[in-house]
């Protein structure tokens, strides 16, 4: 066999930890700082790496749930109805792979910023109520990724990566944030 | 054809290249290599500050050549021989330069120079301040220069010697100061986040501390008008209008359009919300746009603010700007009893807007620091999620791996920005 990436991310972990971060003069604060980001950031990506198929999951579906809350029935023939049938249509497919999964997310998001953009004044505030719950999952969604970072305390308080990535949109749970 | 200008119906999908894909893939999203169409639809449809739009614009064209490849020390040295020949008329001598830590968006290198001023033998440490090939905030070097100047002599500042606004010495758009004294935190003190955020200084030293924090606010809001006039690389702005503030939010919408690597509504809603609700200006403050734990040194001996640093985002704009920055939660912690907020780590809030409307004699309306609560968390949202993701995948900074790191701070912000949106639509 050859080594396989979870392999390979703890021993370069380790090499890092053990033997390059000690060999770094004291004083380059800016060498420790990196080495120690660095460290941290392999650690997230290990943990992540397994989810990253149901991330590409997850994220589309979170896509064509805020889709659906700027769908006013008056959009059927427009390029952002075009996105959504194909965001649906990859959503739907089994098959679909990591790639087309976000190519598919990305189409989407831009037609739906593109929406809001064009949307008349007089229409705005109750499409944009619309689609700012719809966002909350996808937004509970990266700050529990990120949570590990340290920046956002609160985000511990959210399910675990696991229980939000196995989650339908409509059943996702989300808890307060600080302002 | 869509009524907002958009850039072109290709203008999507795709983010960078990574080592090995298909570059001509890749191509399809604009932002990776802009052209002068992309470029000019961007101008037009989003109107900022002249010196402003001179460094977007200049960031665009920049972006698409080749990989970034730090500059050795020497190099940067050369680079700063070159810019104090063009000052100095007399000999000087560069001695003990070495890389600085510290900050997310710049290069600094410390030196020491002695050098003649007019007959005089002058010897100071100093700082090369010098943008990378992109930065988290692409920011004026001149604006920079003019803030710190027009605030020496009212709160400590390093003094300013050299700008090199468009490279034309220095490998990248610089500036010299005065090496300052002092540390950010407190060195008994465990480390916290990054870039100084969280700064735990202690029971006993916040409220000393917190006083000085308060007063240099005070100073900095309330600058003369007749010495705000001479920041040429502002423009004006003008009290009972509110086209200053919009020009802001022109500003970072401008950048999250040129630097996103996927779109997101929010985003746009924002910046549709606080177009259509921004006051009208009721006094001309100078903002330091950043004004936080992390952004002073003091001295800990005597406690004092020593220096305040990284004037990069100071606009000519309203003080709810900076107050809303300072208190919010990304920035502060709470006391140890658990329930006390303290903002930036200092003061708890209320206290701390009471000491300020005293040392200002200007108002602190709540409405407006909610208008400014948004705007920031706008702001914010941009540089994490739209600039600190592009320029660390484009491998552009010194410090890609912080960059990215940071970039982790932008769910928790977009989060609030939608709770707080979701209140005020």
């Amino acid at each position: 066999m050859i080594p396989d990436l979870e392999l390979q991310l703890s021993v370069t972990i380790k090499a890092l930890r053990d033997v390059v971060l000690p060999a770094i003069d004291p004083g380059n604060g800016v060498a420790t700082e990196q080495t120690h980001l660095a460290l941290a950031t392999l650690g997230m990506v290990r943990a992540h790496l397994p989810l990253r198929q149901k991330l590409a999951q997850t994220e589309l579906n979170h896509a064509l749930a805020m889709a659906q809350s700027l769908d006013t029935g008056a959009t059927a023939e427009t390029a952002f109805a075009a996105a959504r049938e194909r965001a649906k249509a990859v959503a739907d497919n089994p098959a679909s792979g990591q790639d087309e999964m976000e190519m598919a997310r990305l189409a989407l998001l831009e037609e739906m910023e593109r929406l809001i953009a064009d949307v008349p004044t007089d229409r705005f505030a109750a499409l944009g109520r619309s689609c700012l719950a719809a966002m909350k999952p996808q937004l509970d969604l990266q700050r529990r990724w990120a949570a590990d970072a340290g920046f956002d305390p609160e985000a511990t308080g959210l399910p675990a990566i696991d229980e939000m990535l196995s989650q339908s949109p409509a059943n996702a749970k989300g808890t307060p944030v600080s302002r | 054809m869509h009524k907002t200008d958009h850039l072109s119906a290709n203008s999507q999908l795709r983010t960078l290249p990574l080592d090995g894909e298909d570059k001509t893939a890749a191509m399809v999203d604009p932002r990776n290599a802009p052209d002068q169409h992309f470029i000019d639809a961007l101008r037009r449809r989003f109107p900022c500050e002249a010196e402003i739009d001179r460094v977007l614009t200049a960031k665009l064209k920049q972006r698409g050549r080749p990989d970034y490849r730090r500059e050795s020390l020497d190099e940067v040295v050369a680079g700063i021989e070159r810019l104090l020949r063009h000052h100095l008329d007399d000999e000087f001598t560069i001695t003990n330069p070495g890389w600085l830590g510290g900050g997310a968006s710049k290069i600094q290198v410390a030196f020491h120079l002695d050098w003649q001023d007019r007959g005089t033998a002058r010897s100071r440490d100093l700082v090369l301040r010098m943008e990378p090939p992109a930065s988290i905030v692409e920011t004026s070097r001149t604006r920079e220069f003019e803030a710190l100047t027009t605030v020496a002599g009212i709160v400590p500042v390093p003094e300013c010697f050299w700008v090199d606004a468009e490279g034309a010495f220095l490998p990248h758009p610089g500036l010299v100061y005065a090496r300052a004294t002092g540390v950010t935190r407190p060195s008994k003190r465990p480390l916290g986040q990054v870039s100084g955020i969280g700064t735990n200084f202690g029971p006993e030293l916040r409220p000393v501390l917190g006083r000085q924090f308060v007063r240099h606010l005070a100073a900095i809001h309330t600058v003369a008008p007749e010495r705000l006039a001479q920041m040429t690389a502002f423009d004006g702005v003008t009290v009972g209008s509110n086209a200053s503030i919009i020009r802001q939010v022109n500003w970072w919408r401008r950048v999250w359009e040129e630097d996103r690597l996927e779109a997101q509504p929010l985003v746009e809603i924002a910046a549709r919300w606080l177009r259509e609700n921004a006051p009208a200006l009721d006094h001309v403050s100078l903002v330091h746009g950043d004004y936080r734990a992390g952004n002073f040194l003091y001295d800990e001996e005597s406690e004092q603010i020593t220096a305040w640093l990284d004037w990069e985002l100071a606009v000519l704009g309203d003080r709810h700007q900076d107050l809303a920055w300072l208190t919010g939660a990304h920035f502060g912690h709470y006391a140890e009893d658990g329930t006390t907020f303290l903002a930036s780590g200092l003061l708890p809030v209320s206290e701390l807007l009471e000491r300020y409307e005293q040392a200002s004699g200007l108002t602190v309306d709540p409405a407006r620091l909610r208008f400014f609560r948004v705007y920031n968390d706008f702001a914010s949202t941009v540089h994490m999620l739209g600039t600190a993701c592009r320029v660390a995948r484009q491998g552009s900074t010194h410090q890609d791996v912080l960059v990215a790191w940071l970039a982790m701070i932008g769910p928790g912000i977009a989060a609030g920005l939608r709770a707080t949106l979701e209140e005020l639509l």
